[in-house]
């Protein structure tokens, strides 16, 4: 692999890949740089430095009209929370069988799974809402955390069984002669070895539900309670052309996903190429 | 350990919902973001609140852009979660929700608390009273109207005079202003094919008069389309008028980078120039059987309340409601905008609130819009097919036809 | 021992099986039933009319253009996203340098929600005060119109491929990095240039990755929703309509709930007509290395 290192085909590739990488920065740049500017100051040059560093488009963003940007942060967590950590009980569980005995039941159960995967969320939409409407949990954090749960939940058991696939058998085996009973083979044995698939699971899940617009916007109607992606459609809408508004409402929704990534980046890669290889 | 206090901080954060008891009033109205009355609104919510401590309004507002709030409204009550309070569109987009049984009827209140509603107009609350298939509505007045529109042509009186031209009062003179203000680079009318509500209504008036308009696919619907299709071919519009959305285009002319606009009364609040701006009727077609001050215009949305909700929380919501509806309240409401249904005092009227006034005044008729009247998604159908019409794709007739088909299958 | 193991089994699986037939299979199969219904304005009243709402979908043209629409995206994302996040990754593969950085890097947009991009996009896009046109004001050009009946889907397109173009880039560099290094170094005895290695020995290697990865995108496509939404609004005159906004402007917008289940009929119907053919399609013999 260590060949020339001038050639002409180097230094095109390098180009190619710089110019992709300053087209994934710059929006962010760009959109970070304008935040602090006045609307007037923006529409005058979006490329320039703000001529001061102010605040000023952050302090709307508590409450401009009746949206309240940091609410929708707070109902993200709590939607997309719950939403990680039921997906991830409910198919340890579930992932925990299917890896580990072979059952008839278990190949169904697949193909179930996997066919639910196939199911875009807008062919199930309309029925959804009229579903919570009669378990009577219309309006509520619920209304929309048990739906995503269920739509997340193929995936993860498909993830997770395939990892703990790979574990060994013969620390459960050892433990089932001590007489220990499932639960604590699942929780003191397994799931402490599945974490790197658990941490996959669980950014890949709570990305999916943070940016879920669709349906958070259609089964969620109450204000209060709305996720914050469903408060930044609206944005357009009712900022009009206070453009410095929409930048830093752009930045305190981009920027907390940016860090968790940074954060947990390994983990991204590690569990996103370990899904796809094994397909 | 981190997962147990992320269960810890979900568990708290539950729990600081049910932890206080006051009563809360959910309330959906369009007053938010850059709408005229939303300082308004939030102020008389802070006040009632101050007056009723136990009770505390949360505030829905959903932009009407994009008939968000057609879709929450409908969507609300439908599954369930309709809000104690709204201020919502009345007519054809009423149906919907009367047929819930959900909405409570305000006769009985009228009846009995003279001191409230000895101020509204008689003629406003017509506005709201129904008439239809729906056997327990039937005659009930459903929502109370407190501030009514026009629609018209916006015009930048500065650029007119600085150019000499003349108000647009007739046809011949809007065409000959567009070829001035369109020759000097200015954007002549700042109107949206997107959003295109105000230009189907007004123009379809101009072509059928009053009669016309409000026959459901009268010909002369064929003929108003038409004259939208002339003037987007004269190149009276933005010239990205098929992606605009109302918003901005308002924006255009707010800030004299249009000479006007064809719009409605909400605009008077955003108005910038509120000296220069003069509101008049939108001129007559050639041949169209409009008189010249008649306008689209009326009460095109009251105070809705839920029956079971205001039950249950003791009748809060038309407490609420009535608070809104007391002339101090409307005096608010109407120093920004908007024509009054209370009778109350306003003090400072600008300018060009004042010419709406007059023109709204002296207006032969005013009737309400097309899309008060027929079935929604027809009428959506015919907005949001206009652009194929404008760009020739399609004729008017054939969108009317289609328009038609969908509003029958509809009943 | 065995039928106690049984009972655990079935009590482990309970907890999905009843969510995902409540929250997915049941709805589904309603939309199925909904859409031979007139069913507006989420009444309760709704009247059997058979196929009435497929027989308008046939002759809807903002169905045809959607769905023409809907694979345009799909070759182009095949194309532009697939293929192009594979000449990437190759690239850094080759070069090796700045691998960590470029990984990190492109994946970003990935975390951002459509929506925040959309939105993004859409201030970038507009005529009178957007960015593009005020960068060309500065620099004394004439505005344009970046959104035109016959620019419409190439604009919504752009953020499109854009955002995913890393997500494919991650699972190739990392598929490419676990070929033994034997298999280059006796390609290059043979004296094979890069490009030839890549194609007759590193895409090879990899095509179990690339099916998968294609098998995704397709998925992918007919989930676009946010990015349209926001940008366009499918318009203008369709232009950029895709299934999922049609659902949203017929089931939510006019109120037609019965004529909106038919359209979600279709878009599941599509979806896994699509699957089954890439399936048989992208099945190949396995290297084993």
């Amino acid at each position: 692999m260590k060949g020339e290192k001038f050639s002409i085909l180097n230094v095109l590739s390098y180009l190619i890949l710089i110019l992709w990488a300053i087209s994934t920065i710059s929006p962010f740049l760009w959109v970070i740089n304008n935040s602090f500017k006045t609307t007037s100051e923006i529409l005058l040059n979006s490329l320039s430095f703000p001529k001061e560093l102010s605040f000023r488009n952050y302090q709307q963003l508590g409450n401009y009209g009746n949206i309240n940007m940091f609410k929708g942060f707070f109902n993200s967590f709590i939607i997309s929370g719950s939403v990680v950590l039921l997906v991830l009980f409910i198919s340890s569980l579930a992932s925990f069988v299917l890896s580990r005995f072979d059952f008839r039941i278990n190949k169904t159960f697949n193909s179930f799974a996997t066919l639910a995967m196939l199911v875009p969320t807008f062919s199930i939409v309309i029925p959804a809402l009229i579903l919570v409407r009669k378990l009577g949990i219309s309006g509520s954090y619920l209304s929309l955390i048990l739906p995503q749960t269920a739509l997340n939940l193929p995936f993860a058991i498909l993830v997770l069984s395939s990892f703990m696939i790979t574990l060994p058998k013969e620390l459960e085996e050892s433990a089932l002669i001590d007489g220990a009973n499932f639960l604590t083979i699942l929780f003191k044995i397994i799931l402490p070895l599945s974490i790197p698939g658990i941490v996959t699971v669980a950014i890949f899940v709570f990305l999916w539900s943070y940016n879920d617009l669709f349906m958070s916007m259609i089964l969620i109607p109450i204000r209060e309670k709305q996720p914050i992606c469903v408060l930044l459609s609206l944005v357009s809408s009712i900022y009009g052309t206070n453009y410095g508004a929409m930048m830093s409402a752009l930045v305190i929704t981009i920027i907390p996903v940016l860090i968790l990534y940074i954060s947990l980046q390994e983990f991204v890669i590690k569990g996103l190429t370990a899904g796809a290889i094994k397909g | 350990m981190s997962l147990l206090f992320l269960v810890f901080l979900l568990l708290f954060s539950l729990f600081i919902g049910s932890a206080q008891e006051k009563i809360k009033i959910r309330a959906v109205t369009y007053f938010t973001g850059e709408d005229p009355w939303t300082n308004v609104w939030q102020n008389v919510i802070k006040e009632f609140m101050k007056k009723y401590p136990n009770v505390e309004i949360i505030d829905e507002a959903t932009p009407t852009a994009g008939d968000l709030i057609r879709t929450k409204m409908k969507t609300d009550f439908a599954s369930g979660n309709e809000p104690d309070v709204a201020f919502f569109f009345i007519g054809a987009d009423a149906e919907p929700l009367l047929k819930t049984g959900k909405v409570y009827t305000w006769d009985e209140d009228l009846e009995k608390d003279k001191d409230w509603s000895k101020n509204f107009y008689k003629g406003a609350l017509e506005f709201a009273r129904y008439k239809g298939s729906i056997k327990n509505y039937d005659g009930k007045i459903y929502a109370l109207p407190t501030i009514g529109f026009y629609e018209g042509l916006f015009v930048n009186k500065d650029l007119f005079d600085k150019y000499n031209l003349e108000l647009p009062v007739t046809w011949d003179k809007l065409l000959k202003a567009i070829s001035v203000l369109k020759a000097k680079n200015i954007i002549p009318i700042a109107g949206s094919i997107l959003d295109s509500y105000y230009l189907i209504e007004t123009l379809i008036l101009s072509a059928g008069g009053p009669e016309g308009h409000n026959t459901p696919f009268h010909p002369s619907w064929e003929t108003g389309l038409n004259y939208i299709k002339r003037l987007y071919l004269l190149n009276a519009f933005p010239k990205d008028s098929l992606t605009l959305k109302d918003e901005q285009a308002r924006e255009l002319f707010y800030n004299k980078k249009a000479g006007m606009m064809i719009n409605g009364s909400w605009c008077v609040g955003g108005l910038k120039d509120k000296v220069n701006t003069v509101i008049m009727p939108v001129p007559v077609i050639l041949g169209g059987k409009a008189h010249p001050t008649d306008i689209i215009g009326g009460f095109g949305s009251g105070w809705y309340v839920s029956k079971e909700l205001n039950e249950k929380k003791n009748g809060i919501p038309v407490k609420f409601v009535k608070y809104i509806t007391s002339p101090e309240v409307e005096a608010k409401f109407i120093a920004i905008g908007g024509v009054p249904a209370i009778k109350c005092k306003v003090e400072n009227v600008s300018p060009a609130a004042q010419s709406g006034y007059d023109m709204m005044e002296k207006a032969r008729t005013v009737s309400m819009p097309i899309d008060a009247q027929i079935n929604p998604e027809a009428f959506t159908y015919i907005r949001t097919n206009l652009a194929y019409v404008v760009t020739g794709k399609k004729t008017a007739k054939v969108l009317l036809s289609e328009a038609r088909k969908i509003h029958e299958e509809a009943k | 021992m065995f039928s106690q193991t049984k009972k655990y089994v079935l009590i482990f699986l309970i907890p999905s099986l009843i969510l995902i037939s409540t929250f997915v299979y049941y709805p589904l199969f309603s939309t199925i039933f909904y859409s031979f219904y007139n069913w507006r304005d989420f009444s309760n009243f709704r009247k059997f009319i058979g196929l009435g709402n497929y027989e308008r979908l046939i002759k809807d043209v903002a169905v045809h253009k959607a769905i023409i629409n809907t694979f345009i995206m799909l070759i182009t994302v095949i194309l532009f996203q697939v293929g192009f996040a594979l000449i990437l990754a190759l690239m850094v593969h080759y070069l090796q340098k700045g691998y960590k950085f470029f990984r990190t890097v492109y994946f970003f947009p990935v975390t951002i929600s459509g929506t925040a991009i959309g939105l993004m996009f859409y201030l970038a896009y507009g005529y009178e005060y957007g960015f593009l046109n005020s960068i060309l004001t500065f620099f004394g050009k004439d505005k344009i119109i970046w959104i035109t009946e016959n620019s419409a889907l190439f604009m919504v397109l752009i953020p499109i491929i854009w955002q995913y173009v890393g997500f494919y880039f991650v699972i190739f560099l990392a598929a490419l990095s676990k070929i033994p290094q034997d298999f280059y170094d006796s390609a290059l005895i043979d004296g094979a240039s890069k490009i030839y290695s890549a194609v007759y020995i590193s895409i090879p290697l990899i095509w179990d990755v690339i099916a998968v990865s294609l098998s995704l995108a397709i998925v992918g496509t007919f989930k676009v929703f946010d990015i349209v939404y926001v940008i366009t609004g499918g318009g203008p005159m369709n232009a950029s309509q895709v299934l999922g906004t049609y659902l949203h402007s017929v089931a939510f917008t006019g109120q037609n709930q019965g004529y909106g289940s038919a359209i979600g009929t279709l878009i599941i119907f599509l979806g896994l007509l699509l699957s089954v053919i890439t399936n048989k399609f992208l099945k190949r013999d396995r290297i084993t290395y």
